[in-house]
């Protein structure tokens, strides 16, 4: 049988066709036919894949929708293309500052951590480049820069307390 | 001889210390915080005491919880390695004071050398050149007057640091008051002593370092040099040894200079005097670290000495068994150090589960870690979870070994700084061994090129699972169709439960 499969990359959807035919295993990514062998080693989601003769190894994570796949240091989340998820794009990785309103930063934390010393109040004016927030996390200070000019507008934190990734600490417009 | 030693650190360094120790046939004691409770140190050791949260202050750091522990347990000597309690001269005192070995220099020299300004002052007494700088600051007047003397660019740094913890650069006058302000509320709360001192920022310079050990006899001996001038915000991330800096005389004089700190201190154990080197090859002395260092087994690979073993046979008043002119120093080690970091991020720490590790191995390779499968990576400590290093006859063999080793190493679950250290290997100027601690900076640019071909890989490779998924879906599903007996189908989803791709746990066979 042959079956068609639409997975979402990133911003990019592609189809990769899968046939288990006489020839064995096959793949087709683009426009070409490829010969497949792919064996599970052991039982912590490690595979060899062998792709015509060039053996690759990967990691596999079953997650909402798709598969978190690594390969060497990165990783890879590949979806399931759906008709709701082609109306809603994912966030390809976790951002410091997401867009609100027109014009509005919301500075959220990109790790886990104590909130260690905020070098700005409300109302400050900062420009790029400026240091915000020190958040200590792993024993070590963690300068988070201002990646636009605004003005604060709100401050969500205080020193001592303790952030989880992505939660805010500052609003900047 | 010791009959028991007990570790006070954990992780790697836990594990190296009682790897040592379990050589020399002496009984391992390892501490463990309940965070690391499945850690390998503790499952490594002979005994093992849980003795506190997680939190650092409240466990690895708690000395008198640490000390109540070797009582109970009777140790012989307490290993502090490094970090931590390494360094606190409070802490080998009550070792001394409850008659247990603290495997390390003094208190007094701990804490004569562990001042920054005083060390300076001993070594400057001493005939040695220190990099220029000034005195412990009273005021915020003796600093500016300070640094109209010193020049700018220069660094505030914590009279009680270390470690390349609480520096501050500052390239301008105007920057100093603040840079002053907060340097002295980081030292206070990192080192529990606010007070600061300046110096001159020498930029472009090598750090080179050379490794004492002493004995209760008078000896100091040498033991090479390393060079450590890739760092990143004063944190070394790749060591080795020999220097590419150092030639044959510049090697005498920096083990003279070095033998000559270590006497002037009285030091016992081992020890590392820091130097910085200018464009000249002029060196200037910058400090001692009076523990034993991370980067410890570039130096192991080149002289073939075990430094842990020792620092037991040296802390047990034994002589050390080799003179200065005894020490070889054969071939070339790199050692890089592995961090739950994205390098892609700013390094910022990657805090998680390893799910999955497989360490590499074969010739010239050395591994210090202790990683396992399902380690979790707490964020109470230090992002380091392990240390890859690599020997060659000569430096390029090193760097050939090293590139093929950070490949074969697969840390599954959380970001590390792998990639980094991979492009430095392919780094012509890091090849060429053309290296200042701006090197970072000057020549590196982490490459976030994503590699085509891998997202093909990853694209085929999630298709094939989601189709293998579908197919069983299927088959599942004709199987509640077809088989009306309910015991065969039990048994017949239990053998497919087997032959689970995996991803969900493994479970074990139903009762058939």
């Amino acid at each position: 049988m042959a079956e068609k499969y639409l997975m979402r990359l990133g911003d990019a959807v592609r189809e990769v066709e899968v046939e288990e035919g006489p020839k064995g295993l096959r793949v087709r990514v683009n426009k070409r036919w490829h010969t497949i062998s792919l064996k599970q080693i052991g039982y912590t989601g490690l595979f060899s894949l062998i792709v015509d003769n060039c053996p690759y190894e990967f990691f596999a994570k079953e997650r909402n929708g798709g598969f978190d796949i690594v390969i060497g240091s990165r990783a890879y989340s590949v979806l399931l293309e759906t008709p709701e998820r082609r109306a809603a794009p994912l966030p390809a990785r976790p951002v410091t500052a997401e867009p609100l309103e027109a014009g509005d930063w919301l500075v959220l934390s990109p790790m886990m951590g104590i909130v260690r010393e905020i070098y700005v109040s409300m109302g400050d004016m900062v420009k790029t480049g400026d240091i915000l927030i020190v958040i200590e996390a792993m024993k070590m200070n963690n300068d988070l820069k201002a990646r636009r000019s605004g003005r604060v507008q709100r401050v969500y934190v205080s020193p001592g307390e303790r952030v989880e990734q992505g939660g805010a600490l500052l609003l900047l417009a | 001889m010791f009959k028991k030693l007990l570790v006070a650190n954990r992780g790697e360094i836990a594990l190296r210390i009682l790897r040592s120790c379990r050589d020399l046939g002496i009984s391992g004691v390892a501490v463990y915080s309940d965070v690391d409770r499945e850690s390998l140190h503790v499952r490594y050791a002979d005994e093992a005491y849980l003795i506190g949260p997680g939190p650092a202050s409240e466990s690895y750091l708690n000395a008198a919880k640490i000390i109540e522990v070797a009582k109970k347990a009777r140790v012989d000597a307490i290993h502090p390695g490094y970090g931590f309690l390494a360094e606190n001269a409070h802490f080998a005192e009550a070792c001394r004071e409850n008659h247990i070995t603290f495997v390390g220099p003094s208190p007094e020299a701990i804490r004569l050398l562990g001042n920054k300004v005083e060390s300076r002052r001993l070594m400057a007494k001493a005939g040695i050149p220190v990099v220029p700088g000034s005195r412990a600051l009273a005021t915020t007047d003796t600093a500016a007057a300070a640094a109209t003397r010193i020049g700018f660019p220069l660094l505030v740094k914590a009279a009680s640091g270390g470690g390349g913890k609480g520096i501050r650069a500052v390239h301008r006058a105007e920057e100093l008051p603040i840079a002053l302000e907060i340097a002295s509320r980081e030292a206070g709360s990192a080192f529990g002593d606010g007070a600061l001192y300046l110096e001159k920022f020498l930029e472009a310079v090598r750090h080179v370092e050379v490794q004492i050990i002493a004995d209760h006899h008078g000896n100091v001996v040498a033991l090479g040099e390393r060079e450590c001038s890739i760092q990143r915000r004063y944190q070394k991330m790749i060591e080795e040894a020999p220097s590419t800096a150092v030639d044959e005389a510049l090697r005498q004089r920096l083990i003279e200079m070095a033998v000559r700190a270590g006497k002037a201190a009285d030091y016992v154990n081992v020890g590392t005097v820091e130097f910085l080197l200018d464009e000249e090859g002029n060196p200037s002395f910058l400090e001692v670290n009076t523990r034993l260092q991370v980067e410890h087994p570039v130096t192991e690979l080149v002289t073939g000495i075990d430094l842990v073993a020792d620092q037991l046979l040296v802390a047990e008043g034994e002589p050390l068994p080799y003179r200065q002119d005894e020490v070889r120093v054969r071939g070339w080690a790199i050692e890089c150090r592995i961090a739950a970091e994205d390098p892609f991020n700013e390094f910022f720490p990657s805090v998680g589960k390893v799910s999955f590790v497989s360490e590499p191995g074969g010739p010239g390779v050395r591994v210090d870690s202790a990683l396992y499968d399902g380690a979790d990576i707490p964020h109470y400590y230090d992002p380091l979870i392990a240390k890859l290093s690599a020997r060659g006859r000569d430096r390029a063999e090193a760097i050939r070994r090293m590139r093929r080793a950070l490949q074969e190493f697969k840390i599954v679950g959380v970001s590390t700084n792998i990639p980094f250290h991979l492009q430095v290997m392919d780094n012509v100027h890091f090849i060429a061994g053309t290296l200042d601690t701006g090197f970072v900076e000057k020549h590196f640019r982490l490459d976030q090129q994503d590699e085509l071909e891998n997202e093909e890989i990853a694209l085929v490779a999630a298709s094939l699972l989601a189709h293998n998924k579908r197919k069983e879906a299927l088959r599942s599903a004709s199987l509640a169709g077809v088989c009306a007996s309910p015991w065969r189908l039990q048994s017949r989803r239990s053998v497919l439960r087997e032959r689970d791709w995996g991803m969900r746990r493994m479970t074990w066979r139903k009762s058939i």
